[in-house]
């Protein structure tokens, strides 16, 4: 039965049908193969694996992110992030980053990310004279940002389906390693910015320049305070936090009169079918990684592992090297989704901290959204840019080694991911 | 034959934005109602859910049309044009047998789950269960219109938002 899931799954992935399909057809051809099990056990854990009020801050985040973009509130944000640091070397570069980051406190997604301010400035680059493929490969790199720093749509995933791991403790835990993440990539804008000679806007943002454009994003930066603030002062919960924000992104929309009834009802429409995208690979991975449970495969692995090292650094960096791995050929929620109750076990049984274990694996799977073969965020920029694949690939290197030095920190130094959810009481 | 497509996804689009809209209002209120006047209704967590989850079986159809289920393309960009349509009809053959099995399967477990009770609202657990059946005879109408689209690579989004779901 395991062979036939296995390699069902492989096939269906290599031959192009849709992810979310390959692991319920694999799931269900496996049952129906082994005969023992009841099919109908397929069905219900499907409905299951997406029946969790707390899965349901997906679709408000979602929703909340179109909102604010339909907002225009990318261009405010914008020109703060540029009175900011648009004057430094590689200034444009930096824009880039702190854009990113502050966009990543609005949504949890790279894709959104790299399709919004990401696409905009990688423009805005080019135009300053900025190598094509630098400037989209930086835009590429920056939106990895967008699922660490909360709120992340895949830290919800990851804690929906790990015990003793609550939402907001894995928002907390993505705020230095989100942090991070923008300054290594600033290091090596900086570097390379140094080397071809990239230079910032000549003269610096005036004082009341900086007021104007802080004011002018303000709506904006006040959002990550009410879904960060509502969280870990126990006011809501994340779930309740993503309908707030929407609510609040609905109100500016009204008072900014961004809104058409027509753009409203698309924003909506989008957000639902976004969510059903996403949804449907969690409902149908549950029917593959609970097979995968019942077949014993993580004990098994973990059996394995442990008869190599007992030492849970190095079992970390196992796992991370697979997660990687993985990373490069699946697609990063499918991912996420098999790979959590698969590594997790083993990860735990060597004391590993859950939140530390869930930063890891959800920084790791997303760097592999900008390499290719399977990079879907290289895809976005690559398409939005008209630039060829290998090209952005070879141009992202510098930055993806930057990227992978921070995620060496996350594996060898557990304080940076337990570090501020366990200032606010949420260890475990 | 275009008319009835165009009125079908038409409705599949309001009801996965009036789902989602609903659940939004439902879940915000409670937040109003539990600092604003002190009550909270224990049945808006679980009616949230079954909601979305309705919503997420009812949007297959359109994430479909929209290009936005995932699939990994590389063998079949690799291929000759001629043997890549053959492999796309073949997806598709193989997505519509899948999802018959799924609608069949999940009459049956609307069936299993009529004589049990959830635990907020105290229906049968069967009405939630409908999302699957629904989901998957709605994803087979939108699938049966969609096809030869679906082979051409011919998928309908707006412009400004990428080729794939924005989740990950």
């Amino acid at each position: 039965m395991a062979k036939t899931l296995i390699i069902l799954f492989f096939a269906t992935l290599i031959l192009s049908v849709p992810v979310a399909f390959t692991m319920g057809i694999a799931g269900m051809v496996a049952i129906y193969v082994d005969g023992t099990l009841n099919p109908l056990i397929a069905v219900q854990r499907m409905f299951a694996g997406i029946d969790s009020f707390p899965l349901m801050a997906v679709p408000f985040f979602i929703l909340c992110s179109e909102l604010m973009t339909a907002c225009g509130l990318t261009k405010a944000l914008l020109r703060f992030a540029n009175a900011l640091v648009g004057h430094l070397r590689g200034g444009l570069g930096h824009v880039n980053i702190l854009v990113s980051m502050l966009f990543a406190g609005i949504s949890g997604s790279a894709l959104a990310d790299a399709a919004g301010p990401s696409a905009i400035v990688m423009r805005m680059m080019r135009e300053a004279g900025y190598e094509k493929n630098y400037a989209g490969a930086l835009s590429a790199a920056t939106a990895t940002i967008g699922p660490i720093i909360p709120p992340s749509i895949l830290a919800v995933i990851f804690a929906i389906s790990t015990k003793g791991v609550t939402v907001g403790g894995l928002f907390l835990a993505g705020i230095l390693p989100g942090i991070l993440l923008g300054l290594a990539l600033a290091v090596a804008n900086h570097i390379v910015s140094t080397k071809y000679g990239y230079r910032g806007s000549d003269t610096r943002a005036s004082w009341t320049e900086l007021r104007s454009a802080s004011l002018a994003a303000l709506p904006a930066l006040v959002m990550p305070a009410i879904i960060l603030g509502g969280i870990l002062f126990g006011i809501f919960t994340p779930t309740e936090a993503g309908a707030v924000a929407s609510a609040y992104a609905l109100l500016l929309g009204v008072v900014l009169r961004a809104f058409t009834l027509r753009g409203l009802y698309d924003a909506f429409a989008r957000a639902a079918i976004v969510t059903s995208s996403v949804f449907l690979i969690v409902a149908m991975a549950s029917i593959f990684a609970w097979l995968l449970t019942y077949l014993q495969i993580p004990q098994e692995l973990a059996k394995s592992i442990t008869q190599i090292t007992d030492n849970k650094l190095a079992i970390l960096f196992i796992l991370a090297g697979f997660a990687l791995v993985c990373g490069l050929f699946i697609d990063t929620l499918p991912a996420l989704i098999i790979l959590t109750p698969i590594l997790g076990p083993i990860a735990y049984s060597a004391g590993i901290d859950p939140l530390q274990f869930g930063m890891m694996l959800v920084l790791n799977l997303t760097i592999g959204m900008v390499t290719p073969p399977v990079g879907p965020v290289l895809f976005v920029i690559a398409t939005v840019g008209q630039l060829r694949i290998e090209s952005l690939s070879r141009a992202i290197l510098p930055l993806l080694l930057a990227e992978l030095i921070v995620l060496l920190l996350v594996i060898t130094i557990p304080g940076i991911s337990t570090f501020v959810p366990n200032f606010f009481g949420f260890a475990n | 034959m275009k008319k009835v497509e165009h009125i079908i996804v038409a409705v599949n689009h309001a009801v996965v934005a009036g789902l989602l809209a609903i659940t939004f209002a439902i879940v915000f209120m409670n937040v109003v109602g539990r600092y604003g006047f002190g009550i909270s209704f224990s049945w808006v967590e679980e009616a949230a859910r079954h909601l979305m989850i309705l919503a997420s079986f009812c949007g297959a159809g359109l994430a479909l049309r929209e290009g936005r289920l995932v699939t990994i393309g590389i063998v079949s960009d690799m291929l000759p044009e001629r043997f890549s349509v053959m492999l796309r009809w073949a997806v598709v053959l193989v997505m519509f047998a899948f999802m018959i099995v799924m609608c069949w399967l999940g009459v049956q477990f609307v069936q299993f789950g009529w004589n049990k009770e959830t635990m907020a609202t105290g229906i049968p657990r069967g009405i939630p269960y409908m999302s699957i059946p629904i989901g998957c005879g709605l994803f087979l109408i939108q699938l049966c219109f969609f096809a030869k689209r679906f082979v051409a690579r011919d998928f309908e989004y707006d412009a400004g938002t990428p080729p794939t779901g924005e989740a990950s």
